[in-house]
C-alpha cells in the first residue's frame, strides 16, 4: 500500500512539474506531438452470459486510463491502459448484483492516407489491438460465481479528423476559465472492425472441477476464436494554450463470443475526459 | 457555437448506438420460456443422464402439458420441483425468493446414527474439540479412538488431523465418523488424507461435461492424495462409519478412503453427490444447479447412487433404545 502511495505522490509531482513546464511553451503547432494522456473514465456496461444467465446484467463502472501516444502529419501510434470497477444488476424476482474488475489496454498504429485543405481534414487507418480482461463476482451463480474472462481482438481501423481552430473569446469552456486568442480543436471519430477476435472464457461445463481440491478459476478457461466486436469512438480535442489538450471521448464498445453454448453478449458506453500533456 | 452544436448532436447519436446489433433478444419471462430454459440447460449440461438411465425427452414430455400461461409462480415452481427430482440428485436445486427444491437423499436408506446416542454413550460430556473434529476414547478396554466429523464446510488444517493422530498413537484403531455429513468443501478430503497416506495414492478420476451428448465428457482430471512430510505416522486401522446422509464431499472422501489401504469402510451405502454442481438463472430470477461432472473411482466404477460400505452395518432399534450404536460397536469390534 506504501508503495502504492509513493508511486502515486511521484506521478503527481512529475504530472504538476509536466504542466507548470509548459505554462510558456514556444510550440507553434500544438496538435501534433508525443503526449501522455491521464483520464478518468465513466462505462455503462451491458453483460449477458448464457453461460449461467439469459438476464442482462447493466450498471456503471468508474476508473481511469492512461495513454503513451504520438499523433503526428502521418502517423498515430497509441498505447493505453485502464482500470474500471462497479456494480452491475437486474431485477427480476429480487435484485441481483454483480460486481467486476475490468482492465482495458489498446494499441493502435495508423497512418495517414488522405488529407484536404493542408491537414484540415485527414483521413488515417492501419491496426488497433484492443483487449479486455475481467473479474466477475455474481453470487447468485452459485458455484458459478467468479469468473475471469478476456476478449482481445485485432481491429482494422480507420480514422476521420476534422481540425478547427477559431478565434477564442473570453470565456468558459467546459468549467475551465478560457483566456482570448486562437485556439485548435480537433473531432475525429474512429471505427474498428474486427480481423480476429478471441476470447478467453469458461468452456462448456463453465466451472472448475475442484473434485481434486484445488480450486483453480483459470483451469475450464479455454481460447476460442470467432464471434463478433465492433468498437467506435469519437473524440474532442480542445488544445490549451501550453500545448496540452483537453479530450472527451465517447466509445462504444460491444462483442459477442463465439461460443454458442455460453455465449457471452457485452456491450460498454463509455465517456472518458482526460487531460493530454505534451511530452516535446 | 457551431462546434458545440455539431458535438452534442454526434454524442447524442452515439449514445444510442445500436446496442441489437450484438445482443440478442431477451429471453420472455414466462411459465412457459422458464420450464422450456431450465429443461435445456439440464439436457445439454447434466452429467447423469446416462448412468441413471432417465430419458430426459420423456420426462419433458410428463411435465410439459403442465405449464400454463396463466399459472402462478407457486404452481410453476411445484412443476419444476417435479421435473427436476426425477434425477434423484441431492446436488440438484431450484431457489426461488419463496421455496428451496431438493432431493431428499438421505432418505433413500434407515436413518443410521442417533446423534444423541452417540453423544451420551460415545463422545460423553468429557470430549474433546480440535477444530472440527469432536473425539473421545470409547470401547470397554479403552483402545479405540472416536472421531466425529460432521460436516467438511469446516476448516481443516494438517495441524488438526496431525494432533488426532499423535494423540491417539497407542490405540488399537481410530474411527471416524462421517454418517450424516452432508459435504463441503473437497479440499478437507485431501487436508485429511495426506496426513494419512504413506505413498502417492491415486483417489479417483473426474470428467467435466464437455458437450450436450449424454457421453460427453473431457478428462479424466486425477485426483491424488500426497503425503505431507511433516505428518504423525498413523500406521494403524482406521474405520470410517458412512450413511445415506452421508454426501457429496463427504462422498467423495469415502470413495477416495477405498484406495487407502488401512481405511474401512463400515455402515450403509452413502448418499452418492459425486458430480460437482454449477450455478445459473432463469429468466425470472430464479437460481438452479446440478452436476456437471461424474467422477469414478480408479477401477472406472461410478457410484454416483451411493459409495458402499466395505462392512454393511444397519442401526437397530433394539440397540439404539438400549443408547447403543449398531455401527460404532462393529467398527470397534473391527478395530480390536
Amino acid at each position: 500500500m506504501k508503495s502504492v502511495s509513493y508511486g502515486i505522490a511521484i506521478f503527481s509531482f512529475f504530472l504538476l512539474a509536466r504542466l507548470s513546464a509548459q505554462e510558456k511553451s514556444t510550440q507553434t503547432d500544438f496538435r501534433y506531438g508525443k503526449y501522455l494522456n491521464v483520464a478518468a473514465l465513466l462505462d455503462y456496461q451491458s453483460s449477458r452470459d448464457f453461460g449461467v444467465s439469459p438476464l442482462v446484467y447493466r450498471g456503471f463502472h468508474y476508473g481511469g486510463m492512461v495513454e503513451l501516444g504520438f499523433e503526428g502529419p502521418r502517423w498515430d501510434i497509441s498505447v493505453d491502459g485502464g482500470l474500471g470497477v462497479g456494480e452491475s444488476s437486474v431485477s427480476k424476482v429480487a435484485t441481483f448484483n454483480s460486481e467486476s474488475t475490468v482492465f482495458y489496454y489498446n494499441a493502435r498504429v495508423l497512418r495517414k492516407f488522405w488529407d484536404k485543405e493542408d491537414g484540415k481534414f485527414d483521413f488515417r487507418a492501419g491496426l488497433h489491438l484492443g483487449g479486455y480482461s475481467a473479474q466477475r463476482v455474481t453470487p447468485a451463480f452459485l458455484n458459478a460465481a467468479l469468473v475471469w474472462e478476456s476478449i482481445n481482438t485485432l481491429f482494422a481501423t480507420g480514422k476521420f479528423n476534422w481540425r478547427i481552430r477559431h478565434e477564442q473569446s473570453a470565456g468558459k469552456f467546459l468549467f475551465i476559465r478560457q483566456r482570448q486568442g486562437l485556439r485548435h480543436m480537433k473531432l475525429s471519430t474512429q471505427l474498428s472492425l474486427p480481423l480476429l477476435n478471441s476470447v478467453w472464457r469458461p468452456d462448456y461445463a463453465y466451472i472448475d472441477d475442484f473434485s481434486d481440491g484445488d480450486a483453480d478459476v483459470f483451469a475450464n478457461n479455454k481460447l476460442n476464436f470467432g464471434g463478433l466486436r465492433l468498437q467506435w469512438r469519437s473524440d474532442a480535442y480542445y488544445y490549451l494554450l501550453n500545448g496540452n489538450a483537453l479530450r472527451l471521448t465517447y466509445l462504444w464498445d460491444a462483442q459477442r463470443s463465439a461460443n454458442a453454448i455460453n455465449r457471452l453478449e457485452l456491450g460498454h458506453h463509455q465517456m472518458v475526459l482526460g487531460i493530454m500533456i505534451r511530452l516535446n | 457555437m457551431k462546434f458545440r452544436t455539431i458535438f452534442s448532436c454526434t454524442a447524442l447519436l452515439l449514445l444510442f448506438s445500436c446496442e441489437t446489433l450484438i445482443f440478442e433478444q431477451e429471453v420472455a419471462d414466462n411459465p412457459r420460456e422458464n420450464f422450456e430454459y431450465l429443461w435445456q440447460q439440464c439436457n445439454d449440461k447434466y452429467s447423469f443422464f446416462a448412468y441413471k438411465n432417465i430419458d430426459w425427452s420423456a420426462i419433458r414430455s410428463k411435465y410439459e402439458p403442465q405449464i400454463k400461461d396463466k399459472m402462478t409462480s407457486d404452481e410453476l415452481f411445484k412443476v419444476m420441483f417435479a421435473m427436476l427430482n426425477e434425477l434423484k440428485d441431492g446436488h440438484v436445486n431450484l431457489i426461488s425468493p419463496f421455496r428451496r427444491s431438493r432431493f431428499d437423499f438421505d432418505l433413500l436408506g434407515p436413518e443410521n446414527i442417533d446423534i444423541r446416542v452417540v453423544r451420551e454413550h460415545y463422545l460423553k460430556s468429557d470430549y474433546i474439540i480440535t477444530g472440527p473434529f469432536e473425539h473421545n476414547v470409547v470401547g470397554v478396554d479403552k483402545k479405540v479412538a472416536y472421531i466425529r466429523y460432521d460436516s467438511f464446510e469446516g476448516t481443516v488444517s494438517p495441524a488438526h488431523v496431525n494432533f488426532l493422530l499423535s494423540y491417539y498413537r497407542n490405540m488399537s484403531g481410530l474411527i471416524f465418523d462421517i454418517r450424516q455429513n452432508g459435504g463441503g468443501s473437497a479440499a478437507n478430503v485431501f487436508k485429511i488424507l495426506n496426513q494419512i497416506v504413506s505413498k502417492k495414492t491415486l483417489l479417483y478420476n473426474s470428467y467435466l461435461k464437455s458437450g450436450p451428448g449424454p457421453e460427453d465428457f473431457e478428462g479424466p482430471q486425477a485426483a491424488y492424495a500426497d503425503p505431507n512430510e511433516d505428518r504423525f505416522k498413523f500406521n494403524k486401522k482406521i474405520a470410517v462409519l458412512i450413511d445415506r446422509g452421508t454426501f457429496s464431499a463427504a462422498s467423495f472422501f469415502a470413495l477416495a478412503a477405498r484406495e487407502v489401504d488401512n481405511i474401512v469402510l463400515i455402515g450403509d451405502r452413502t448418499g452418492g453427490g459425486l458430480g460437482i454442481p454449477n450455478g445459473g438463472q432463469l429468466p425470472n430470477g430464479w437460481t438452479y444447479r446440478f452436476s456437471i461432472s461424474r467422477t469414478l473411482s480408479p477401477a472406472g466404477e461410478n457410484f454416483e447412487n451411493g459409495v458402499p460400505p466395505d462392512i454393511q452395518v444397519v442401526l437397530t432399534k433394539a440397540d439404539r433404545d438400549r443408547g447403543v450404536d449398531t455401527v460404532i460397536e462393529r467398527a470397534i469390534q473391527e478395530l480390536k
